[in-house]
């Protein structure tokens, strides 16, 4: 098995998948540092108060408007705007905190730095400048830990988990359409070898794509400036990228399954778009909870086990990620539990489908 | 020493049987001329032999059921499993790396020579012709220094100097390194240069085995005779000539092949007063005879 282990590492190395991959990465990383460094600066947070100062204007002629008589038109009082904006920020220092509010990288950010400005410099939209946002900038480009960048740059969002499954889709595809797997002994033994085999290198092609995008961004938004409010230990940092690497090898696995399923790289490709995005997961998580609000209770308690609600989970963090009370159900478990046994679980069935039907199937 | 046993082998996709009964043997030095026509199942038979495909019922027996035996074995079925990506030699290393050979740099070098691919450098494999595809398929089959190469169809597509070298090789592996040789091919007029034993397959169904010099004595010269009573003159011949073959003819005419004399055939008509319109003798061509085995046999 190892023998087959160093050929596709050797052929990996070789052809132009890897790195082309890994450029896609590389590239993504800095494409997203760029994005955050950018909604962070003073310059846009400015551009973005007088966009505002639009707004309010709106808000204020439509308010007009109302007063001279034409009713129903919900115009809000300027205050309420910048209540609204401020509200997600909460108290304090305006801090980039995405495992709470889910947005550490849009536009809603930048409203409510805003929001937290127009507070504190007590000015209007009109007279504010770009030095009066220096403060919110640093603030933004402030992660609350290591983990929390981690999971909000990268592994939450599904990006590392669908580079991998499309390496994983067009390379074992090759095998079969290229033909290369008839070169190699494919009796029963030989397939189990195989399969086994490449179930593996579905966990390092996984553990590479985790760390290369961790490094990636973790240098990139340091050269970018950016700074932490706390330190994880050593300990979080690989405990996190360990229940990273195992939710993209679940996803790895069933990418591989569905591709020897079908033998099919196209089948493979929709699959790691589709459900290694968490896409479909998203869409069944949603489902689950509506049908677990009514008809069925226990549809509910399954949401948070699929594999797409664990990979969104990532954005929590560490030290959270370990806190059982920030559980939805069961409060006994924390995320991490479930993170692991999800993945343990569709990687268990996985090899259970290429053991059991895989291994008899003609090459 | 019997390398490949197959016995009561059969394969069926989806309810239709594609071999059945298939029993094949071939023995250790043989260079094995599988023959049969496009569908027949000989493709099938090979990937059942190397175990890329299980067989519905029946069993093969490698090396008289030594361990591993599959390991033994170099493929080149269909197409050849090529990574286009990749560099010849690069192709070559990555099978080597995966069957865990201890020298496999200078194996893959060596193969590589062997096939005379071994100045292609840089050039990735999709800018191969496919007499370059062929033999580097065939240097992937001969890395694990097998015992026994399948190769199936490798003539497909190659123009004639490629064919050439191509056979020329296959026989030189065969003499010099004592490797077994079983090639399936619809060509037979190449076979015919380097098989030294025949198996025919027709609907699934191995019609004949037989060495390249009962094919030679089947395919020499037949005796064409016609006389005024075909029935009573071929009832005598045969009673006469019990070792030799009689296909009697539509025209009236008989076909007399195997072991025979004309003299004696003539003599004894003679003798038994027949009226003798026609005797000539007929060389069969070897691609007819073959045709007619796959067809199912008759007219053999």
């Amino acid at each position: 098995m190892f023998n087959l282990l160093k050929s596709d590492l050797y052929r990996l190395a070789h052809g132009k998948m890897l790195w082309v991959v890994t450029a896609c990465v590389l590239g993504i990383a800095a494409l997203t540092v760029f994005a955050v460094f950018m909604v962070s600066s003073p310059e846009f947070l400015y551009a973005s108060s007088q966009s505002f100062e639009m707004a309010i204007d709106y808000a204020e002629d439509e308010s007009l408007g109302d007063s001279s008589g034409s009713e129903g038109s919900a115009a809000y009082p300027v205050e309420d705007v910048a209540d609204a904006a401020s509200e997600g920020s909460g108290e304090g220092p305006v801090t980039v905190d995405a495992g709470e509010t889910g947005a550490a990288f849009d536009d809603d950010d930048a409203d409510a730095a805003v929001a937290q400005t127009l507070e504190a410099t007590g000015k209007s939209a009109a007279d504010l400048t770009v030095a009066d946002f220096e403060d919110a900038s640093r603030e933004m480009r402030t992660f609350t830990s290591p983990t929390d960048m981690l999971g909000d740059a990268m592994l939450s969002g599904g990006f590392a988990s669908l580079l991998m499954c499309l390496l994983v889709a067009l390379l074992f595809a090759s095998d079969f359409a290229t033909g290369f797997a008839r070169n190699l002994v494919m009796d029963r033994r030989g397939r189990l070898r195989y399969y086994g085999e490449k179930l593996l290198l579905a966990g390092l092609a996984a553990l590479y794509f985790v760390l290369l995008g961790a490094a990636a961004c973790t240098a990139f938004f340091a050269v970018a400036g950016f700074t932490y409010a706390s330190a994880n230990t050593v300990g979080e940092v690989a405990g996190y990228l360990a229940l990273g690497w195992l939710i993209a090898w679940a996803y790895g696995c069933l990418t591989a399954v569905v591709v020897w399923l079908t033998r099919s790289g196209g089948a493979g490709i929709a699959f790691a778009i589709v459900v290694g995005t968490g896409m479909l997961g998203a869409v069944l998580g949603q489902v689950l909870l509506i049908l677990g609000g009514g008809v069925a209770p226990w549809a509910g308690a399954v949401e948070p086990w699929l594999l797409a609600s664990c990979q969104g989970a990532l954005s929590l963090g560490m030290p959270d990620l370990m806190e059982g009370a920030l559980l939805a159900a069961p409060p006994t478990v924390p995320p991490a539990a479930r993170i692991v046994v999800a993945s343990a679980f569709w990687i268990a069935a996985s090899a259970a489908i290429t053991l059991t039907c895989l291994c008899k199937r003609d090459v | 020493m019997a390398v490949i046993e197959a016995r009561g082998l059969a394969k069926a996709y989806g309810g239709r049987r594609v071999v059945s009964d298939f029993t094949m043997t071939v023995s250790s030095g043989d260079i094995y001329g599988f023959v049969g026509k496009n569908g027949a199942g000989k493709s099938t038979v090979m990937k059942m032999i190397c175990g890329d495909v299980t067989p519905t019922a029946g069993e093969v027996v490698l090396f008289e059921g030594a361990p591993e035996g599959a390991r033994r074995i170099g493929v080149l079925i269909e197409q050849p499993g090529l990574l286009p990506g990749l560099t010849a030699y690069e192709n070559v290393m990555a099978k080597a790396l995966a069957l865990g050979l201890p020298d496999g740099a200078a194996r893959s070098c060596e193969v590589l020579r062997l096939v005379g691919l071994d100045s292609t450098g840089r050039k990735k494999v999709r800018g191969f012709s496919l007499g370059m595809k062929q033999r580097l398929g065939l240097a992937l089959a001969l890395l694990g220094n097998p015992d026994v190469l399948l190769l199936d169809e490798p003539f497909n597509g190659l123009d004639p100097e490629a064919t050439r070298a191509l056979r020329n090789l296959i026989v030189r592996l065969n003499e010099t390194m004592g490797i077994t040789v079983v090639v399936s091919s619809h060509v037979l007029d190449q076979l015919d240069r380097f098989a030294t034993r025949y198996g025919v397959i027709a609907d699934g169904r191995m019609v004949r085995q037989m060495t390249a010099e009962e094919v030679a004595a089947e395919c020499a010269t037949s005796l064409r005779v016609r006389t005024a009573d075909a029935a009573r003159d071929l009832a005598l011949l045969e009673e006469a000539f019990p070792e030799a073959r009689f296909t009697a003819h539509p025209d009236g005419s008989l076909v007399i092949a195997g072991a025979y004399e004309p003299e004696a055939i003539a003599r004894h008509l003679r003798d038994a007063g027949a009226v003798v319109l026609e005797f000539s003798q007929d060389a069969r061509d070897i691609e007819d005879y073959f045709v007619a085995l796959m067809e199912g046999g008759r007219y053999v």
